[in-house]
């Protein structure tokens, strides 16, 4: 038997009559993994978790968790006897109860379940939300909101877990101690998790797959490491907003030409017959700091992000593109002046569209 | 899922259709045949219908607006001896609906009346009674509204001062502002939509009301219509003056939506409110505020309290002819029933509207608490005619018995028409309730496991709780004092403190009308009291 | 079964009434206390419960109209004979009060077949004798009110008034509909106010000097001296005197509170008896104590406040019937408002 833990089949994701997402695949192979959804915001990642969670109706395809149909044309299970737990971006806690006992209301669900187990006080300081206990939900901050619905999601136990922009609301400097606290969770607990987020950081650092939804679409599911680096659409690619498509000519199946920076050698990722003219996707990190290179550009800016640098050069046909170094004094160079890129040229994943 | 859905859409079509029935009625005369007599006079009635309408309308929201606005400045912004007293005081004056307050100007102010009676007794004998002013007709009539419902425009513009922040009050000051300038360039024009919202029930109620411009004998529109009606059997004309004052009723039905919405964006404003420091009154600043908040409260609320209690125990015959403990019984039993009856339907109704998000429904809805703008006296007639025609035309032509006497002169009828007329107060104070609670709070119980049915009843009710307790008092409110559904359609051998006076009062008995008066004052005084703190949004959040 | 009992508790609440076989149900617009005592009186002699509904007039025959044949009321109590009439107009009202008990008691004139007065009252007119003098006084008549000698003189009731409509029409009954339209102006010429107030306010502007006559019914002075009012209107009672006019021509203008049977009444037979009920001598001398009216049958004696302070010894006016009170009284509605009285 190789059936999925969880599936979603050809389905189309609508809201109000209106579809958001058409036609979209995908599947969680084992339980306990984590899988991210990430698009721009408005594109209805939030209707696909509603959909999961069975608070909106599909008409095609099916959901399908544990082998069994949630959603189809013919079955929709009601929202309250799938044991999905979904955690609202807004706050959606029971504005009449203490936090502690909205979050309580959550560990009521499932607390005949033997074999997971999330520990009520592990989840309170794994958010940090002991101090709000006995406040209720509108004495307290957003991002506060935030995390005490989460902690009323994690409690449930659920077999799926769905998180809406879980961390949104949460300050940028507490962002990642919670990120890493909440993946270790998640994994010790073995809960099957579905995050949605606009946030690529956290969706490649938390999720073991990654679907990227543009356009009414999802582009691409894929590892994280393949969604970044091998990006299968010009959507993907600028809604990552990572590196720039300069043209270029394929000349071996294992090279190719660019005006400006020469020849390229590498991988492709897919075939190209020889000659054709191409966009080529170059990233900050394909390219190499080198000033005794005779291959030299403008720098027209520099972004200093602590740990590294990250140039933009300007080539003589106007391309401007983006370079990757780490925050030494050797690779400091001032606007105008210029930058030298190491020869020859290898990218190991050339990405062509 | 689907099935759910309908059920819901089927309640609310039911409930609007039911309420806009009357409203229908209104415009046709297929129910009875018109009398054509005094044909040439109708256009100089109608003429002078819309003229006294007008003229008391203006009246009133010019005074209303004056007595509302200055005292909830003083209170709101200055704090001087029994500022805290007044307050809520000041809102008592919804226990004295305009009927009693014209009972007791007539009874004060009438030739040998008690302002006689206290000159004599304490200058000797004279001819005091031309001396006397005399409050009646037109006059009275607009003090005796003004005097009951002023308080809309103190409520409403006292929550909108409350909610100004100290930035703007300091503005005025570094503006070089007096306190004057102030008031009128910056507190008033923030208070605005708040202060038209209040301005807009109250000539809401002027419009609907009946007590006490029938006992003055004036005619506007409303009564004008009730006489055409039913003294005239003319209902071609009754029609058209209803199309009239619903016209009028209209554009203020819409100008109070429109401001309501602008004044609840007002109140929503949380952030950066804090708590404003009174500016303390001293010397003689502070006995003008203590004494113009003084006189307020007596003319709008112990002046008639007053009057009532001279009259009982001046004649106090009148105390134990009366069954009182029965007038009390049919009182709080017609309230108990109408709340349960109006908060069920409003919470099934807001309920649907919530689970099936369905544009068409809050269409519906909208349409189903236009009740509320239209008097009750139309209500009345329009519901007897309706039923009528009913009966006439499709119950008995199908072979069945009559049905009149289910519905008219019954408890069921009376709390029919109540719902029609009250529905907005109960339907619209639950979904400001609702509107608190976040669609996904619904949605994170269903997937916590909870069913609709327990959703609705551990979620939504405990949530509802204070604001369903709040909306059970303003109906009983209302309908205490309310007189002509109650007068039109109530069964045999039913009274209440309302009708009794009423009754009393126009048969020429007026002093007997004042033991009913005195009670119907002291039980909304009591239930007024008891809401104080939600009808001045101290507690709110 | 727990939902059956559910809707039968909610169903219960909403019951108005038992019904009960032996009733009477009146619709009520004559509120006096009085009223009340009488009918636990006949209660408690018959056995016939007494349900009654009080409301204004108007209000009242509306609902009996809208209600047709499957109206509940018996009896249509009120104050005036013009509204029994227009009542009957509408055709409202069946026959049936013929009994030998009620055409023994009540004079043709003040009675159908259809309607029956149970208590008689006078309009007249009331002066003070401090500023009217006998001399003005004398032969005075309703069509003196016209009189320029009155003008700036003279209070009276609305127009919507429905004793000043039954006077109205009885003019128009004998004097003609364009006769009356011009005494109507001639009146509202005269008129020391816009109308304004009941009959007794109406006695009380005379006594405090606004006006020297006013036009009310005869009882409100007898109640304003009984005290039941008060010391002060007692007070201002006797500042004022009664003047009946038209006593050398036909009479004064009469008018009743009367019963009505009401088309398709259920309880035809207790109407009856309650009505013949009230024409008792026991009823009559109940009425003529507490509301200070005339008795309808012979052998009554007014209540003493009003034979020492009225007198008895008028004329009636026993010519014009009471009939025509409802039939005139669109007429008389129109003659007034024509004239701008208010």
């Amino acid at each position: 038997m190789n059936k999925n833990f969880f599936e979603v089949k050809n389905v189309d994701f609508k809201v109000g009559g209106k579809t958001k997402v058409a036609n979209v695949s995908f599947a969680i192979e084992n339980e306990g993994d984590i899988i991210c959804l990430l698009g721009p915001s408005g594109i209805g990642k939030t209707t696909i978790l509603r959909t999961i969670a069975g608070l909106e109706k599909i008409e095609t395809g099916a959901i399908e968790l544990k082998g069994n149909v949630l959603s189809s044309n013919q079955i929709n299970v009601e929202p309250e006897n799938r044991n999905i737990s979904l955690a609202f971006q807004e706050n959606s806690l029971f504005p009449h109860y203490t936090v502690e006992k909205n979050i309580l209301l959550g560990a009521d669900r499932n607390k005949d379940k033997k074999d997971k187990n999330v520990n009520f006080q592990e989840i309170i300081d794994l958010l940090d939300i002991s101090l709000i206990l006995n406040k209720f939900p509108h004495e307290i901050s957003a991002g506060e909101a935030q995390r005490a619905s989460l902690a009323r999601s994690l409690i449930t136990n659920p077999d799926l877990l769905l998180l809406d922009e879980p961390l949104s609301n949460v300050d940028q400097s507490f962002k990642e101690e919670i990120q890493e606290k909440l993946k270790k969770i998640l994994k010790s607990s073995k809960i099957t998790t579905i995050i949605v987020t606009h946030d690529s950081y956290e969706a490649f650092y938390l999720g073991s797959k990654c679907g990227i939804i543009l356009n009414q679409e999802l582009k691409q599911f894929d590892d994280p490491y393949n969604v970044y680096h091998l990006p299968n659409s010009i959507e993907v690619v600028n809604f990552l907003n990572r590196g720039i498509l300069i043209p270029a000519e394929v000349t071996s199946p294992k090279s190719l030409e660019n005006k400006d920076l020469g020849t390229i050698t590498g991988n492709f990722n897919k075939p190209f017959p020889i000659g054709s003219k191409v966009k080529l996707l170059v990233q900050p990190e394909d390219l190499h700091h080198d000033d005794q290179s005779n291959l030299k550009f403008e720098v027209i800016d520099r972004k200093f992000r602590g740990t590294n640098f990250i140039y933009t050069l300007k080539t003589p046909s106007n391309l401007l593109i983006p370079v990757f170094v780490h925050s030494h004094h050797i690779h400091q160079h001032e606007e105008n002046e210029k930058f030298g890129i190491k020869r020859p040229i290898h990218i190991d994943h050339i990405v062509c569209f | 899922m689907y099935k759910f859905f309908n059920i819901w859409f089927f309640f609310s079509l039911l409930v609007s259709i039911f309420v806009i029935i009357p409203i229908i009625t209104v415009f046709t005369s297929f129910f009875e045949e018109t009398s054509n007599y005094y044909e040439l006079l109708k256009s100089t009635f109608l003429i002078e219908y819309i003229f006294n309408s007008s003229v008391l309308l203006i009246c009133v929201l010019v005074l209303t607006f004056i007595i509302g606005t200055s005292s909830a400045y003083l209170v709101s912004f200055f704090d001087f001896p029994f500022s805290n007293f007044f307050k809520w005081a000041l809102i008592l004056s919804f226990a004295v609906p305009p009927y009693i307050y014209a009972y007791s100007l007539t009874a004060f102010f009438e030739n040998y009346g008690t302002a006689y009676t206290i000159l004599k007794n304490l200058f000797g004998e004279g001819n005091y009674n031309q001396h006397i002013p005399k409050f009646e007709g037109m006059l009275g009539a607009i003090l005796s509204i003004s005097f009951s419902l002023f308080a809309y425009v103190y409520i409403l513009a006292r929550a909108s001062f409350l909610y100004q922040s100290q930035s703007l009050i300091d503005l005025g000051k570094n503006l070089g502002f007096s306190k004057f300038e102030s008031f009128y360039k910056i507190v008033l024009p923030a208070a605005r939509p708040a202060i038209v919202a209040g301005l807009s029930l109250v000539a809401m109620e002027t419009l609907a009301e009946f007590g006490a411009v029938d006992f003055f004998s004036i005619n506007t529109l409303t009564t004008g219509i009730y006489n055409s009606w039913i003294a005239f059997d003319d209902l071609a004309f009754a029609n058209r003056i209803s199309f009239f004052l619903l016209l009028f009723i209209f554009a203020l039905f819409i100008l109070e939506n429109f401001s309501r919405k602008n004044a609840r964006y007002h109140f929503n404003s949380r952030g950066g409110f804090k708590q404003k420091e009174k500016i303390k009154l001293i010397g003689n600043k502070s006995l003008y505020a203590f004494s113009y908040c003084f006189l307020i409260f007596f003319f709008s609320f112990l002046f008639p309290l007053l009057q009532m209690m001279y009259w009982t125990i001046k004649f106090p015959e009148n105390l134990f002819d009366l069954e009182i403990f029965e007038l009390l019984t049919n009182t709080l039993y017609i309230v108990i029933l109408s709340s349960f009856v109006l908060i069920l339907f409003s919470l099934i109704s807001n309920y649907g509207n919530r689970v099936s998000k369905n544009k068409i429904l809050n269409v519906l809805s909208t349409l189903s608490i236009s009740g509320y703008a239209i008097p009750g006296v139309i209500l009345a007639i329009a519901f007897i005619s309706f039923i009528a025609w009913f009966d006439n035309s499709i119950i008995k032509s199908l072979g069945f018995d009559s049905i009149k006497k289910v519905f008219i002169g019954s408890i069921l009828g009376l709390v029919l028409v109540y719902f029609v007329r009250f529905y907005s107060l109960a339907f619209n104070g639950i979904k400001s309730g609702y509107e608190k609670i976040n669609i996904s709070v619904d949605e994170s119980a269903y997937l916590l496991g909870y069913s609709k049915r327990k959703t609705f009843m551990n979620i939504h009710i405990p949530f509802l709780r204070n604001s369903l307790l709040f909306i059970i008092i303003l109906i009983s409110l209302e309908i205490i004092r309310e007189l002509p559904i109650t007068l039109i359609l109530r069964p045999f051998n039913f009274e209440t403190f309302a009708t009794t006076a009423y009754i009393s009062a126009s048969e020429d008995l007026l002093e007997a009308a004042a033991v009913p008066s005195l009670f119907l004052i002291l039980i909304a005084s009591l239930f007024i009291i008891i809401s104080s703190k939600y009808i001045l949004r101290e507690n709110n959040e | 079964m727990k939902k059956i009992s559910i809707f039968a508790l909610i169903a219960s609440l909403f019951a108005s009434s038992v019904v009960m076989a032996n009733e009477v149900n009146v619709f009520n617009a004559r509120h006096y206390k009085a009223d009340g005592e009488l009918y636990s009186k006949f209660t408690n002699m018959t056995g016939i419960k007494v349900n009654l509904i009080n409301g204004k007039s108007g209000a009242l025959e509306k609902r009996i109209l809208s209600e047709g044949a499957d109206s509940s009321a018996d009896l249509y109590i009120t104050a005036d004979a013009g509204r029994c009439g227009a009542m009957d107009a509408k055709g409202a009202l069946q026959s049936g009060l013929t009994s030998a008990a009620i055409k023994d008691a009540v004079p043709k004139t003040f009675r159908t077949n259809k309607w029956v007065g149970i208590a008689k009252r006078a309009r007249i007119i009331y002066y003070s004798p401090e500023r009217v003098t006998g001399a003005e006084l004398s032969g005075m008549t309703y069509e003196g009110l016209a009189d320029p000698k009155w003008k700036g003189r003279l209070v009276i009731r609305k127009s919507s008034n429905i004793y000043n409509k039954s006077l109205v029409a009885s003019l128009i009954k004998n004097n003609g509909k364009k006769a009356t339209a011009e005494w109507a102006e001639g009146v509202v010429a005269n008129m020391a106010r816009t109308p304004t107030g009941n009959d007794r306010a109406q006695i009380m502007a005379v006594a405090a000097g606004e006006a020297d006559i006013a036009v009310a019914n005869t009882y409100y002075l007898a109640l304003m001296l009984s005290g039941k009012k008060g010391a002060e209107q007692q007070e201002a009672a006797k500042k004022v005197k009664a003047f009946f006019p038209n006593q050398n021509d036909r009479g004064t203008h009469m008018n009743v509170s009367c019963a009505a049977l009401v088309k398709g009444a259920p309880n035809k037979t207790n109407a009856i008896k309650l009505v013949e009920f009230l024409l008792t001598p026991q009823s009559q001398e109940h009425f003529t104590n507490n509301t200070f009216e005339f008795p309808m049958i012979n052998g009554v004696s007014p209540s003493p406040l009003v034979v020492n302070n009225l007198g008895l010894d008028f004329k009636q006016d026993m010519k014009t019937k009471l009939a025509s009170y409802g039939k005139n009284q669109a007429a008389a509605v129109e003659v007034m408002t024509a004239a701008g009285w208010k």
